[in-house]
């Protein structure tokens, strides 16, 4: 017998062996004693949590010769050939490889035999998502209602890629993750059977890497185990003989970021590469880094959702006190932001860098409620700037000695901290008038409401005098005339827009336009009489209309010019010509 | 066998880690069911697969290859029947699911004569999922005296289920600093260029013999294409605004007329983009130390994130690069944003 991993080993062969899946494995064994056992049974979960372990141990149970039992005795025939892998009536089908529906078709003609040896049937279909949909429709049928002797059990670690109709008709137990300390006593107590020591820490980074699953630790453990020839393992040998991502380097990566040390990280970077890590990995560590500060900052170190070892929560916990936990936020979505880069990159190492430098850019002094408050004091003040300019713009120099009052008491006041100016000044003044903002205003002016207030200062300037003027005409002017065209003849407000008006003149306006198309002058002669009207109505002056440039010779002339210049510009870009061109070295007069 | 030997010394040699722990499996009897070999190219990990079936097979028995006997000859010359090697059909990208059926129905059957029977899957990342699939089971439970082998570059392709049902063995790629090392004293080029050129190549010591044209089949063309190109980009700033995007898409258009050289062309941007962001903090580290004085000032000229910008922008252009979009237009977009933004 050739030497056989740990995984393979010790694959539990009773369901009390199974590890961390109380919740499955009470739910059977009760089902097989009270004889409640379905016909079709689905395991799913993710890798290495024991699908595969219990579906066999579930068909042990079945088919054992004690009976029905929930603790198979793993010493008759029938275990013992189910153990083997050579049972007769027991099918173990890897659903991957024979996905099609004619081997579907071969199963469902062979259901209707009878056992040879055993009480059951028992058909395990491992990797049941990858079954052809004509493959899972074959098996509708055979599924709902199969003879009395057949049990079909499916595992898949996909279950979202099985069909709703073959779901409906299994009953489905989710298998979860194993937690973190289960594992590690599971190692713990496999170790002392392989005759090894190994220090308690050391198993818990195992387990920590296994990320819930056992396959997965017992792999790492196997390595470890195998890589020298000692007998007792402390925990530095293990991280070593890991060299996965060394925790103490996602450490300082996260102390670097949270420093803003660019310098530092580029030089951790091209360590870890140096080291020949994977940094793919590592940045997967990275996110899970800060993904533990994030749960850190929010819900203290004691949450159970945290995955890690208590000193390390301790550190974690220092490091990231006095920041924001809209910060950490902040750099963990970025992270994640960013993952679709580091993965495609053709060098991992310069996207990794480029990440870890825009993290380090994004300020953790800005604080969303500093904003929020700066932003009120704008607002107020814009309030009062309007305020004043629409009641008391006339005042405005009665203004400045009010301001000038007000100054001296506000003086000894540390600005900065808009809470602590408003709040007695309020109280000073029952009116909230414009003027306690004034001296922060003073202080430090926003550009473009500065620039804002006095232009609004000197447009209000001249614009009496302008209206004075207005009044003084009387008689309205032609912009006002054209107003009104605007609004009773839009086509010839157009073409007017378009041309100049003279107004000089004390009893007609004329309108020259440019040029006219015969449709618009047609137009315009039809509407002739009704612009007289309107004109001498609001203008008190007849209008006439001039069209200049519209003489049809020039044009003719202007278009036969550009048919020249067009046949000039043909005849030069021709090859001939500039083939003899360069061969005379010559110039086209 | 002599040629043979030392290209394998060649290539073998970065990985003495890995070799004394596969040694160490071969001796203690441990051969597991599955072994990942993980590393990047040009790491010897095919080297290591037929060093370790030796080791298993040979009939001396002590743990280590002797070269000698038939089994070690036969597996050397690759003539050996019970090793399988699988890779990608000629003409094809990936490693299909009827490839992995065809090799469980041979392992099916029992081994000629090998004591232990190897399957080697060469570039196992470029299985297909359904391939993958297929896998599994017998990955998790050969036959007796039957193991695989999965060679890969990187891990992300494969199924999570794959990677728990095998032993990782992990191939070292040499640092940059071996290879500028081993540039300078076996190659003889001088501590500057060694340096561009271990920067450029990124950790694969193929790549920098290639670039360094002390290859046979290197490409000498790229000494001259870096200062130039480099030069290029470095004019940009200061051109007119409304020349930029003419500039742009003059080089896009120069660049894309010579598609063999878009690899070469895509590594120099990486380094001189990259270069501009790390200058900030460590301008000791970057590569193209002959033009820092340059970088400086352009640096000087733009704002810090703004030369994030540009990374962020490049990385999605290898990316379109890579997924087969049109070169021209995804230079000339490339180009254009950068000369915009």
């Amino acid at each position: 017998m050739s030497y056989q991993v740990l995984a393979l080993k010790y694959r539990p062969q009773t369901f009390s062996d199974v590890v961390g899946q109380d919740h499955v494995t009470t739910t059977l064994t009760n089902a097989i004693s009270g004889n409640r056992v379905p016909h079709a049974l689905l395991l799913a979960g993710p890798r290495g949590t024991g699908k595969t372990t219990i579906a066999r141990i579930m068909a042990k149970a079945m088919t054992c010769q004690t009976g029905p039992t929930p603790s198979p005795c793993n010493e008759c025939r029938i275990c013992k050939d189910i153990i083997s892998g050579h049972c007769a009536d027991v099918f173990e089908i890897d659903g991957a490889s024979n996905n099609s529906v004619e081997q579907i078709r071969e199963l469902r003609d062979n259901v209707a035999y009878m056992p040879s040896a055993a009480r059951y049937k028992i058909y395990i279909i491992d990797e049941v998502h990858m079954l052809s949909v004509a493959a899972f429709n074959a098996l509708l049928k055979t599924l709902e209602e199969p003879p009395d002797h057949v049990l079909f059990i499916f595992a898949t670690t996909e279950v979202h890629k099985i069909p709703a109709t073959i779901l409906s008709r299994c009953q489905r137990h989710d298998l979860s993750r194993i937690a973190l300390d289960k594992i590690s006593d599971h190692l713990e107590s496999l170790c002392r059977k392989e005759g090894y020591t190994v220090e308690r820490e050391g198993l818990e980074l195992i387990a920590l890497e296994a990320d819930g699953s056992i396959r997965d630790g017992l792999s790492l453990l196997d390595r470890i185990l195998s890589a020298g020839p000692e007998k007792e393992i402390d925990r530095q040998m293990i991280a070593q003989r890991l060299r996965s991502t060394d925790r103490k380097i996602l450490f300082s990566i996260a102390s670097a970021v949270l420093e803003r040390d660019g310098a530092q990280l580029i030089d951790l970077v091209s360590k870890i590469n140096d080291a020949g890590m994977d940094l793919k990995e590592f940045y997967s560590g990275i996110i899970a880094q800060f993904r533990n500060l994030n749960i850190i900052r929010l819900c203290g170190k004691e949450s159970p959702v945290l995955n890690m070892i208590e000193t390390e929560k301790h550190e974690l916990d220092r490091m990231c006190k006095k920041f924001s936990s809209a910060y950490l936020g902040m750099l963990l979505d970025l992270l994640l932001k960013e993952e679709s880069i580091v993965r495609f990159a053709s060098h991992t190492q310069t996207a990794v860098e480029m990440v870890l430098l825009k993290m380090i850019q994004i300020e953790p002094e800005i604080r969303l409620d500093e904003i929020i408050t700066k932003v009120d004091l704008l607002a107020r003040r814009m309030e009062n700037r309007l305020g004043r300019a629409g009641v008391d713009a006339p005042a405005s120099q009665c203004d400045n000695p009010a301001r000038e009052s007000v100054q001296p008491a506000e003086q000894p006041q540390p600005p900065g901290d808009p809470f602590t100016e408003k709040v007695p000044l309020a109280a000073h003044r029952p009116m909230p008038e414009p003027v306690p903002y004034e001296p922060a205003h003073e202080q430090v002016p926003p550009s473009d409401i500065q620039t804002d207030s006095s232009g609004s200062r000197s447009s209000s300037g001249p614009a009496p005098p302008l209206r004075q003027e207005q009044a003084h005409q009387g008689p309205p002017t032609w912009s006002q005339f054209m107003d009104v065209l605007q609004r009773d003849l839009p086509f010839i407000f157009g073409l007017f827009s378009k041309g100049r008006a003279d107004t000089s003149n004390p009893d007609k306006v004329i309108v020259t336009l440019a040029s006219c198309s015969g449709f618009e002058q047609s137009r315009l002669n039809t509407k002739t009489k009704v612009l007289t009207a309107l004109s001498r109505k609001h203008l008190g002056k007849s209008i006439e209309v001039t069209i200049e440039n519209n003489t049809g010779p020039a044009d003719e002339r202007f278009r036969q010019q550009e048919s020249r210049q067009k046949a000039e510009q043909a005849a030069t870009g021709h090859p001939m010509v500039q083939h003899a061109v360069r061969l005379f070295n010559a110039d086209i007069i | 066998m002599p040629a043979a030997s030392s290209e394998m010394n060649r290539e073998a040699l970065p990985s003495s880690l890995a070799l004394s722990e596969l040694a160490y499996i071969v001796q203690t009897g441990r051969i597991p069911n599955a072994l990942l070999f993980y590393g990047p190219r040009g790491t010897g990990k095919k080297q290591a697969a037929l060093f370790f079936a030796q080791a298993c097979n040979c009939r001396t028995n002590n743990g280590r290859p002797c070269n000698l006997c038939a089994s070690c000859k036969k597996i050397a010359a690759g003539m050996h029947p019970d090793m399988i090697f699988i890779g990608p059909a000629e003409n094809k990208k990936m490693i299909t699911i009827s490839q992995i059926r065809d090799m469980g129905s041979i392992i099916a059957s029992r081994a000629n004569e090998a004591a232990f029977r190897m399957v080697c899957i060469l570039n196992a990342d470029l299985m297909t999922p359904q391939a993958q699939n297929a896998l599994l089971k017998m990955l998790e439970e050969p036959p007796e005296h039957t193991f695989f082998i999965l060679a890969v570059a990187q891990t992300a392709p494969l199924l999570p289920t794959i990677l728990s049902r095998c032993r990782r063995i992990d191939f070292q790629a040499l640092a940059d600093h071996e290879i500028k090392k081993m540039l300078c004293t076996q190659y003889g080029l001088d501590p500057e260029t060694a340096h561009i050129i271990s920067g450029t190549a990124g950790s694969d010591l193929d790549q920098a013999l290639r670039l360094s044209g002390l290859n046979k089949a290197g490409a000498p063309d790229w000494k001259m294409l870096r200062p130039w190109l480099i030069k290029e980009i470095c004019r940009f700033p200061a051109t007119p605004p409304h020349q930029k995007a003419f500039k742009g898409l003059d080089l896009s258009r120069r660049l894309s007329a010579r598609p063999e050289y878009i690899l070469d062309v895509m590594a120099v941007l990486r380094t001189v983009f990259r270069d501009f962001c790390i200058l900030k903090y460590r301008s000791d580290k970057i590569v193209n130390l002959d033009f820092l004085s340059v970088f400086k000032d352009i640096s000087m000229m733009h704002s810090y994130t703004r030369m994030l910008t540009w990374m962020t922008l490049f990385h999605e252009t290898e990316k379109r690069l890579e997924s087969n979009s049109g070169t021209r237009l995804t230079l000339d977009r490339f180009f254009l944003s950068l000369v915009v933004s």
